[in-house]
């Protein structure tokens, strides 16, 4: 089992329009992946796709040697790029959710968390400011125990120190078994952190490599290899 | 499945907190009085009754747009990435919904009963007599939110369905709901069962039997199978092809 | 740390530990944090911090004992050696530098003296 997720051939439109073009990607177990690319590259419907959230036209996506199934959802956490909770929790509401529904959920470690992260268990969700409320989200995420982390904008429209300290979360919520599949436009912010990228543009994946790849291959930052893959379409 | 089902209730009743409260204070109204002497008794009671009824149907109302609402919400993306078959899923919002209609319904007798105290001079308790004429009534109205909710989850399942949900929502379930009616009522005429309702007197709820369509006869058999098979048909929906993007 | 993005990021975290190690904000047998923890202080991710320690560990400036982590070497000759290079590395950048900007080695070699004047 060397692979943490197989996607294959993913093809998915909304109406008449294309959202995902015969997408490939493979993810090893122990990586940190990029997906990046412009707003409606068709990020998150990846991630969607991967959650069953949405259903795809064609292709299959293959966790850990086995075809999705609602088991899969078990092994993967998923953050969307939006709040999901129900308007009337709390954080610690949404924590005793999380504990019961997930199996995996390790309520120690969101403790760790919410002390790391300086959130409040009181404070209603509805009213946390943005940094907030991607702090809870990614203390809700990384509480859980998953073999795939699906992260959509995990550190978009936030301050620089949030964004620190949820890098910082997933960095210190890896482990050789474990994989993250980060979707985000912010390409500079998370240059250190990846390991591998994919760059999509209108459904199609137009490069994937390792970050390290990039850099001692061909010299580039992951922004400078960004712009030239993306400019050249 | 019960963690799921009372995360579902916790969130029924935090959105409607409002609902619970009014029926408390309704209660509390229609308690109250020792007699209907007197202009505060009498405004009392008043109250309790047309409060109990707006509260009744509230509830009713919003367990109807509790079963097929929620994947409307932003929530529903946590929902629906939680590690449970769309069979719970589905199972869960039904009985959901079936449960607010119960207690609905017997917060609505225990209401009469508590105002029929001035009128027949003693206090009854709910019984299982009682009960029983609540059974036929929950059942008809989760069969019609089992159909809405189908009829939900099918026009989100396919892509002619998807270009508009709500009239397609609206279509499939009248047609569903209007046929199952109408064929429970063409077999109750064939087969000699439909007698016209009538009401007993003395509490308004129960209805001696004759109302067949909402006592535990061949009509609630017929609903029953059809909540059962809109629910399989249903999740499977939900599963496979549902989608609300 | 502020990476320069452009150059692979293992090295730039070899050499701000060898950096520290001859400055002595690591002294010779200090032990090293865990890779997790290094990797969540560098803000890198645990296979480029791993890579970084298994280079650092083949060029002799850390031993790792198995099971009880790293520490910076205690051999002299290996941190006299990490010196010089060091050295060597600093003084041809600095003169690059300097050959760039249009100066000859005799200027350089004025602009050095005058520089411990001050």
């Amino acid at each position: 089992m060397n692979t943490n997720l197989n996607i294959f051939g993913l093809t998915k439109s909304f109406g008449s329009q294309l959202a995902l073009d015969d997408v490939h990607m493979e993810i090893q177990p122990g990586r940190i992946a990029g997906l990046m690319g412009p707003n409606g590259a068709g990020k998150t419907t990846i991630l969607k796709t991967i959650m069953q959230i949405v259903k795809p036209d064609a292709g299959n996506i293959i966790l850990n040697g086995i075809p999705l199934n609602h088991n899969s959802r078990q092994e993967i956490a998923y953050l969307p790029d939006h709040n999901h909770l129900f308007k009337w929790m709390r954080v610690r509401d949404a924590i005793a959710y999380y504990r019961d529904m997930f199996v995996d959920f390790d309520s120690e470690k969101s403790k760790e968390l919410c002390d790391f992260l300086k959130i409040d268990p009181q404070a209603h969700v509805r009213t946390l400011p943005s940094g907030m409320l991607e702090r809870t989200l990614i203390m809700l995420t990384f509480s859980r125990k998953a073999k795939l982390y699906l992260l959509d904008e995990p550190i978009g429209g936030i301050d620089p120190l949030a964004r620190q300290k949820i890098l910082q979360t997933i960095l210190s919520g890896m482990n050789e078994d474990n994989s993250v599949l980060l979707a985000t436009h912010l390409v500079n912010e998370v240059e250190t952190i990846l390991d591998d990228v994919f760059f999509l543009d209108k459904g199609c994946l137009l490069a994937s490599d390792s970050a390290e790849n990039i850099r001692e291959q061909r010299g580039k930052s992951i922004m400078e290899y960004y712009l030239e893959v993306f400019e050249n379409v | 499945m019960f963690s799921l089902l009372k995360w579902n209730i916790t969130d029924y009743i935090k959105r409607n907190t409002w609902i619970l409260l009014g029926i408390a204070a309704s209660l509390l109204c229609a308690a109250l009085p020792r007699n209907s002497v007197g202009l505060l008794n009498n405004l009392l009671i008043g109250l309790a009754s047309i409060s109990g009824f707006i509260f009744f149907q509230a509830g009713i109302l919003t367990a109807f747009l509790f079963v097929f609402r929620w994947a409307e919400n932003d929530s529903v993306e946590l929902e629906l990435s939680l590690p449970v078959s769309s069979r719970k899923q589905v199972a869960v919002k039904l009985l959901t919904g079936a449960l607010v209609n119960f207690l609905s319904l017997v917060f609505l007798l225990q209401l009469f009963l508590l105002i029929g105290r001035f009128s027949s001079g003693s206090y009854q308790w709910i019984s299982g007599e009682h009960l029983k004429g609540i059974l036929g009534w929950v059942v008809f109205l989760t069969f019609l939110e089992s159909s809405v909710l189908f009829a939900y989850i099918f026009s989100h399942s396919y892509r002619m369905t998807r270009r508009a949900p709500d009239l397609f929502t609206a279509l499939v379930s009248l047609v569903l709901i209007g046929t199952v009616v109408v064929c429970t009522v063409v077999i109750m005429a064939v087969t000699n069962q439909l007698i016209a309702p009538t009401f007993s007197t003395d509490s308004i709820l129960t209805v001696e039997g004759n109302l067949q369509v909402f006592s535990f006869t061949l009509p609630n058999w017929v609903f029953l199978s059809f909540i059962l098979l809109e629910w399989l048909v249903g999740s499977r929906l939900l599963q496979n092809r549902f989608q609300t993007s | 740390m502020n990476f320069n993005p452009t150059i692979p990021i293992y090295l730039q975290i070899m050499d701000s530990i060898k950096k520290d190690v001859l400055s002595g904000a690591l002294t010779a047998g200090e032990r090293l944090d865990s890779v997790r923890g290094l990797a969540v202080k560098f803000g890198v991710n645990l296979n480029t911090m791993q890579r970084a320690c298994s280079e650092l560990e083949r060029e002799g400036v850390i031993q790792t004992q198995r099971g009880i982590g790293s520490f910076v070497t205690q051999d002299k000759s290996i941190l006299k050696a990490l010196e010089r290079e060091m050295v060597d590395q600093k003084v041809k950048e600095f003169l690059e530098e300097m050959r760039s900007a249009g100066l000859t080695d005799k200027e350089i070699l004025t602009a050095i003296e005058k520089g411990f004047k001050k």
